[in-house]
């Protein structure tokens, strides 16, 4: 799809003595298509929808360096989507390094989840790009790119099978290819998550919501891959499990290098989990592209 | 009315109006009764005169023409009115769905019709109508219920597991990989309804060709083996449509990117 006349420069992302520049390119563009006619897309005014960040927040000083180690591992460029012929954002840009977690955050309904699921390539935005290794992602293949960039839905739907099961399935897919199934990990992410092995020859939907929710989180872990999009991983969890999904979630990121984008609603869970906090306010995008209303406080910088 | 054995007796009119009778009791039960099915039976009996006159005059004609030209027009008529019952009575539909069992039903139908009279029965020419319309409309009859079934079958599930499948998807399931399930539950749907009356035919049921055949006077045997080419020929037909018409929806529903496009599915309302 042809591109508008009218992609406005990056929004400054503010001072520029933000803990780590290189991975702080946020930038927020409004993409004016041609095409906004298409009905259903655009409000009675003919506005519509965009999502930028309200403000970001580095928390961890020195957070890995992405720009440093060739190259973003993910980089999401200029998305908008629809869904149902509404626009539900426009011009939004991120980039996640290596081993670097970022929080999303923002009201309910602003397109958090969306977003996740098109990062993940289940719907497509309709415009924008999302590189993984600098690399659009069919040229991995989209099967090949969703397993390097898995997402676990907030409500862990489980097959109903036992928890095994579940953890072998993605093994058996194509894009495992020779991947033997990681017995000994499976068991000691189980652990670490406080379920115990013993619960591999359970029924997956006989157990608690929470430890469904653990359980999803494991298989995606075992899957090993760059980035985990997370939706509210903790959102069913007991305190102390929170805890252990947060401490290795960390520690994966440490040692692995593994990144992840994570909505949440928890700012403390942000701080603790996250190097970077999104928060994301959506704002409306007039007709003409040229004006635009803030519903924020902060007036979007023409670049 | 007598009459020897290997020639069928003739219905006259005032037969069907006894026949008629049978129905009018139904309907009489029904007026008692308070069910209030008697105008829809009613309405039923007619058409079942007036549809059976009207292709028995048309057959007629064709059986007599005996060429392609005037076959293809009721092969073609019989393929829609198929598909038109065939996509009306699942709960969810999508566009398109129309040409796609179209399409199935004339693949599926004709594979298996041809395959019988050109090969199997070995009649010349190969489209005798008297063989290939009746044997067509049976194997169309069976198909389109299995692809009603199967259609009905496959949105119904990927419009509930959505997730389930969306999920697999997401941990690198190739389309395929993430529709096999539900495409495979979907085919044997279509199938149950033949695979069962395979299961009985001949203990429970006797099939209506056979008995057709035998109240016109043929070989019990004879009747027999026709019947179980037919038998085989919509186990065949059945198959092949399940299978096609899954397979037409999967290319619809799964992109070459591998995902659901569930918002396709609309309910019927």
């Amino acid at each position: 799809m042809p591109r508008g006349p009218g992609t406005l420069g990056p929004w400054d992302p503010g001072p520029r003595d933000l803990a780590c520049p290189a991975s702080t390119l946020f930038v927020a563009r409004q993409t004016i298509r041609s095409e906004r006619k298409r009905v259903g897309a655009c409000d009675s005014r003919g506005w519509t929808r965009g999502l930028r960040p309200r403000r970001m927040v580095s928390i961890r000083a020195g957070c890995p360096d992405g720009g440093g180690r060739g190259g973003f591992l993910l980089r999401v460029a200029d998305i908008a989507v629809e869904a149902g012929g509404v626009r539900l954002f426009a011009g939004l840009s991120l980039e996640l390094g290596e081993g670097e977690r970022v929080a999303l955050t923002g009201p309910s309904g602003c397109g958090k989840t969306t977003l996740l699921r098109a990062v993940a390539g289940l719907i497509d935005p309709c415009a924008g790009e999302i590189l993984l290794h600098g690399r659009p992602p069919e040229t991995f293949g989209w099967p090949a790119y969703r397993r390097q960039v898995v997402l676990v839905d907030q409500r862990p739907i489980l097959f109903d099978e036992t928890v095994r099961f579940n953890l072998e399935k993605p093994f058996t897919y194509r894009t495992a290819g020779a991947t033997p199934w990681p017995a000994a990990r499976a068991a000691e992410l189980l652990e670490a998550f406080g379920l115990g092995a013993r619960r591999l020859d359970q029924p997956a939907r006989s157990l608690s919501q929470g430890q469904q929710q653990r359980v999803a989180l494991v298989r995606a872990l075992l899957l090993e891959p760059a980035i985990l999009l997370l939706d509210e991983p903790t959102s069913a969890l007991d305190p102390e499990s929170v805890e252990l999904v947060e401490e290795r979630l960390v520690a994966e990121a440490r040692g692995q290098g593994l990144g992840a984008l994570v909505v949440t609603h928890d700012r403390h869970q942000a701080h603790r989990l996250c190097d970077r906090v999104l928060d994301l306010q959506p704002y409306m995008i007039a007709p003409g592209g040229g004006d635009r209303e803030a519903a924020g406080s902060r007036e979007v910088g023409d670049g | 009315m007598g009459s020897t054995p290997g020639s069928p007796i003739a219905l006259g009119w005032e037969d069907l109006a006894v026949a008629a009778g049978l129905v009018v009791v139904a309907g009489v039960i029904s007026l008692l009764m308070k069910l209030r099915i008697e105008r829809r039976l009613a309405i039923a009996s007619l058409r079942t005169v007036v549809q059976l006159l009207l292709i028995g005059y048309v057959l007629e004609w064709v059986f007599a023409a005996r060429s392609l030209l005037a076959l293809a027009p009721i092969v073609m008529l019989m393929v829609a009115g198929a598909t038109h019952a065939a996509i009306r009575r699942p709960r969810r539909s999508l566009a398109g769905i129309g040409w796609r069992a179209f399409l199935t039903l004339v693949t599926s139908g004709l594979i298996t019709t041809i395959t019988a009279t050109a090969v199997i029965i070995g009649v010349r020419p190969w489209y005798e109508p008297h063989y290939l319309v009746p044997l067509l409309g049976m194997v169309l009859g069976n198909t389109m219920n299995a692809i009603s079934l199967s259609v009905d079958h496959l949105l119904e599930t990927l419009t509930e597991r959505r997730g389930e499948v969306e999920m697999e998807l997401a941990l690198g399931a190739t389309r395929w990989e993430a529709a096999r399930g539900p495409i495979a539950d979907a085919v044997r749907r279509g199938m149950i309804p033949i695979v069962n009356s395979m299961t009985v035919v001949g203990i429970v049921s006797l099939p209506g060709m056979m008995t057709g055949q035998i109240l016109a006077g043929a070989d019990p045997v004879v009747a027999v083996r026709y019947q179980i080419m037919i038998m085989f020929m919509l186990a065949a037909g059945t198959a092949l449509g399940s299978i096609g018409m899954a397979m037409l929806v999967y290319r619809r529903l799964f992109n070459q990117r591998h995902q659901l496009l569930a918002e396709a599915i609309r309910r019927r309302g």
